[in-house]
């Protein structure tokens, strides 16, 4: 793979001079100054997808896709529709599988292209204010191994916002060739589709890394510290007597031109700046005194509530129809990014007077700003000037006019056909015709507020804005808090933890992340969390996620945040950020391999990831993941060999990467002392996976945080938990404990007389714990 | 409401759809034929309280006359157990679904693969994605949904229904179990 390494690249092995001979002479303009890391160049550096797919495909054959298709049609190309349901093959010769994958690989690049992007544009405006020699420090004296995911896949150590570029146009080289092998006419093969699959996954989590590294080095975030604040969350921790600011999105800039404008003008008491989403997280990570409101899915809630004075974009997880919400209580509406025009005239050459009036006297709706300096002022200042004016403007309904909408509801149940929570909402707003709001308040903790059933309604109800008039007190009242996001973590924690989590001492690493469209509302989440955290797993957490489980209280009303430390240790509950910072969870596991394992990292893809596959008992839960990002945050987990579990919506990914634990054949690695293949039982068990409940997804977790590498003290404990789960949630003890057990010594001291019969029906015997490895170049030369 | 369009108005993905269960008679039929039927019953059997109906009733049926495994995913088992159902196996409904689709699979019991599945309390788009999995992944197997919404990616399904007619159907395909021990 060669890459572009932009402008000019001079070796010369040996030149005479009239001064002199010089030699090993290399001369780099505007490129990666690669003689400050000595460590040598991996096999794989700027891998194409080629480069890994050995590896990928080592993973794909023991983790076999399941489809599960959403529609049984190709409509990609004007030779169809073709129908590929029973076998059938396409006009272009695919098949079902085929191209269910090429649909999987579409979403991974929608994902990996939106976070490839928003660096992009993170980068293009730092170096504008820093400028490109500005230095990366994701964590002082902290932090040495400041970027793992790029060390690891572009074999380079990036220094300053500069040689970010660098990768990132190595990432958009790799996603449109991803994106042309889905072409009509190009990839065929299924396996090699979801190959392809887990190289956007990892050209994804490059473009977390470089865009939290970039923002963490030139922002003033928190720079790996444990103890970074506690901020506030809720609706409820709005200040209404102030203007109120609300920003919805992930490209912080615009964000912090505000938070900048008015510091400078002396103004920071003087307005309420609040965010939903992750640019609320990256908010709070600049100025902890900014509020949280909320994650994705509390957008139409807030607005309608009519606290927010102006209402400011950016880009992602925005609602594509937040104008006509922000019209509707009279806030007007800022859009600052290309992503996310929002119709509106592009104003950014204009006088910010000429736009304040135009915004002030309702001349325009919204304007298109994409200088975050000038975000800054004209949000200051109108959000000042309109607050008076459209104060009073909210579109939830009073108690009496709820009564009212409640009774023409004829019970058709058309909306509960909509309701992706599956919520009764028919039931509930028929009891509220008839005086008892009760049912219909009680849906507001699960409502995903997607406001589909009041585009259903054909009684013109207002459905959404009904259940906030029957909950408008609870919503009123939520006061929470988070742990500002921290960054990456420390060497140091690495260094003690590594071995605690590699010998399974330490029972597993679960990383909560992704949206928040979940089953039953945020408290599944958060009990999760508390669970994992109690019984000392590392509980990491990013963006929605992270803010889901603050926003619930425990019997002595903490906050998991308060209950929980933050440090990456055993019985912590570590908030990195926000979506991007996603790229420090992979990275933590790559650092195990590289700082206490002393891995090399250099472009050494397939042995660290090997590595991390076979000893680091990390698991995924993306309990509510909804989005391509998610997707593409997924693929990059499972090409390292992190197994991922997603909530019931999850199952509309289509795809699932399932191994099967009565093929003892599939799970054979070779022990690298002596190059035998040893059978170490289905560890894990499965790459992706669907959980129907959070009950399921915990059982789940805890068996797929086993791994080959295990101690049999780590395996004893990792066993102590899976089986204490299954206990609760079956009432039984599990049917496949066999399948665990290597030796005596992995049973659980206190559950030996309940396993012990088990293994003897199963017709158990011992097994050797091996060096494990997958790969072949990691086998030792027998020693004579 | 139309008995036959798919419960979430969004998921109508197939090009063929599920014919509708009509009369007890149908799923009758359905059992005289099959060799290797089984259930697999996800956690609103219980959650929604339907558990102590009709359906758990036509179950327990199904489990004792003809045999019939049933197989329990996530929390359902202890519910199960609770009603006095014999549960042949636990397992994550994708696993099942995974299984299904392996024709080299011999089953829970070993015996061999199954040619009817009966589903039923599961949420309804994770049931929708996986009925879609077996249709296109196992095409030779016949899937029967038995909650009272309609799925089109099975091969029978009820109509959207109300709760009374649902259970009067339920009870009239217990009766044949019973009686005529299809």
């Amino acid at each position: 793979m060669t890459v572009n390494r932009k402008n000019v690249s001079i070796t010369l092995g040996e030149a005479k001079t009239a001064a002199g001979t010089l030699r090993d002479l290399k001369v780099s303009i505007g490129s990666v100054r690669e003689n400050q890391w000595n460590e040598e160049q991996g096999p794989t550096p700027f891998p194409a997808h080629t480069d890994l797919r050995t590896w990928d495909r080592m993973l794909l054959s023991r983790y076999k896709p399941l489809y599960l298709p959403f529609c049984d049609l190709c409509c990609l190309c004007t030779y169809g529709k073709c129908d590929l349901s029973g076998g059938k093959k396409g006009a272009c010769g695919i098949r079902m599988e085929a191209q269910q994958s090429r649909i999987v690989l579409l979403a991974a690049c929608i994902g990996a292209a939106t976070h490839v992007s928003h660096a992009r544009h993170l980068i293009t405006h730092l170096i504008d204010t820093y400028g490109r020699r500005k230095p990366i420090n994701i964590g002082d004296a902290s932090i040495d191994t400041e970027a793992p995911i790029i060390r690891l896949v572009c074999g380079i150590k990036p220094e300053t916002l500069g040689d970010l570029k660098i990768v990132l146009d190595y990432c958009e080289r790799q996603i449109t060739e991803l994106l042309a092998a889905a072409h009509t006419g190009q990839e065929g093969d299924a396996i090699d589709f979801e190959s392809k699959v887990f190289h956007a996954g990892t050209m994804d989590h490059v473009g977390l890394e470089v865009a939290d590294i970039a923002q963490i080095s030139s922002f003033s975030f928190p720079k790996a510290d444990p103890d970074a604040s506690l901020v506030e969350l809720g609706l409820g921790t709005v200040d209404s007597t102030k203007p109120v600011i609300l920003v919805v999105g992930h490209n912080v800039p615009p964000a912090i031109g505000i938070i900048d404008y008015a510091r400078e003008q002396n103004l920071s008491g003087s307005i309420e700046i609040t965010g939903i989403c992750c640019t609320a997280i990256d908010l709070t990570r600049y100025d902890p005194t900014a509020r949280i409101i909320g994650p994705i899915s509390w957008q139409l809630r807030y607005i309608r509530s009519g606290l927010p004075d102006l209402i400011v974009v950016d880009e992602q997880c925005v609602r594509a129809d937040l104008l006509d919400e922000a019209q509707k209580i009279h806030a007007p509406l800022i859009a600052t990014s290309s992503m996310n025009c929002s119709g509106l005239p592009d104003r950014t050459g204009d006088d910010p007077e000429e736009i304040i009036a135009d915004l002030v006297s309702g001349k325009t709706p919204g304007v298109l700003i994409l200088d975050p300096e000038k975000v800054g002022e004209v949000v200051v200042r109108t959000a000042m000037a309109v607050m008076e004016q459209r104060r009073g403007f909210r579109t939830i309904p009073t108690p009496e006019e709820l009564f009212e909408l409640a009774k023409r509801c004829s019970g058709c149940q058309e909306c509960m056909r909509v309701c992706p929570a599956g919520m009764p909402l028919a039931i509930a707003m028929q009891q509220a015709g008839n005086g008892d709001p009760a049912a219909l308040a009680s849906l507001y903790d699960t409502c995903i507020g997607c406001g589909k059933c009041e585009d259903a309604c054909t009684k013109e109800i207002p459905v959404h804005s009904v259940i906030l008039a029957a909950s408008d007190e609870t919503m009123q009242s939520e006061r929470f808090n988070i742990r500002a996001g921290r960054g990456a973590i420390q060497d140091i924690e690495i260094r003690e933890v590594g071995g605690p989590i590699v010998l399974g001492e330490i029972p597993g690493i679960i990383a909560f992340v992704g949206c928040a469209n979940y089953e039953n509302g945020v408290a599944e989440v958060a009990e999760m969390a508390r669970e994992f955290a109690r019984r000392r797993y590392i509980v990491v957490t990013s963006g929605c996620s992270a803010m889901a489980i603050g926003m619930h209280r425990n019997e002595d009303g903490q906050t998991p945040y308060e209950e929980f430390h933050g440090r990456f240790d055993a019985g912590g509950i570590v908030n990195v950020g926000s979506c991007v910072s996603n790229a420090h969870i992979a990275g933590a596991t790559i650092k195990i391999a590289s700082i206490f394992a002393k891995r090399k990292l250099r472009g050494n893809y397939e042995e660290i990831a090997d590595y991390v596959y076979n000893r680091v008992g990390a698991v995924g839960i993306a309990w509510g993941a909804m989005s391509q990002k998610a997707a593409a945050i997924a693929a990059g987990f499972w090409r390292l060999g992190i197994p991922v579990i997603v909530g019931p919506h999850g199952s509309k990914y289509r795809r699932m990467l399932l191994g099967r634990r009565d093929k003892p054949e599939d799970w054979l690695v070779y022990d690298s002392r002596t190059g035998e293949k040893v059978e170490v039982g289905p560890v894990p068990e499965h790459l992706f996976i669907a959980a129907e409940t959070p009950e399921e997804a915990m059982t789940l977790a805890a068996k797929l945080c086993m791994r080959p590498n295990d101690t049999s003290r780590g395996r004893s404990m990792k066993l102590t938990n899976y089986i204490d789960l299954y206990k609760r949630l079956y009432n039984q003890m599990p049917d496949d404990i066999n399948l665990f057990v290597r030796s005596p010594a992995d049973i659980p001291v206190t559950m030996k007389e309940q396993i012990l019969p088990i293994l003897e029906q199963k017709g158990y015997h011992e097994h050797p714990i091996p060096n494990p490895t997958l790969l072949k170049s990691q086998i030792r030369t027998v020693k004579e | 409401m139309a008995g036959d369009d798919a419960w979430m108005r969004a998921e109508m993905g197939g090009t063929s759809r599920a014919s509708v269960i009509g009369k007890p008679e149908v799923v009758g039929a359905l059992l005289k034929r099959a060799k290797r039927p089984l259930f697999i019953v996800g956690h609103e059997v219980t959650a929604t309280g339907l558990a102590s109906g009709p359906l758990t009733r036509f179950m327990k049926a199904g489990s004792t006359i003809r045999h019939i495994p049933v197989i329990a995913t996530s929390s359902t088992a202890r519910d199960l157990i609770a009603e006095g159902i014999q549960v042949a196996a636990i397992m994550g409904s994708m696993e099942i679904i995974d299984r299904l689709r392996d024709p080299e699979w011999k089953g829970f019991d070993g015996q061999g693969s199954y040619d009817l599945i009966f589903l039923a309390g599961l949420p309804y788009q994770f049931c929708w994605t996986l009925l879609s999995g077996l249709r296109n992944g196992a095409p030779a197997l016949k899937t029967v949904t038995l909650d009272p919404k309609y799925h089109p990616h099975a091969s029978w399904s009820f109509g959207n229904m109300a709760t009374g007619p649902w259970q009067e159907q339920l009870q009239a395909i217990t009766a044949l179990l019973e009686e005529k021990h299809v």
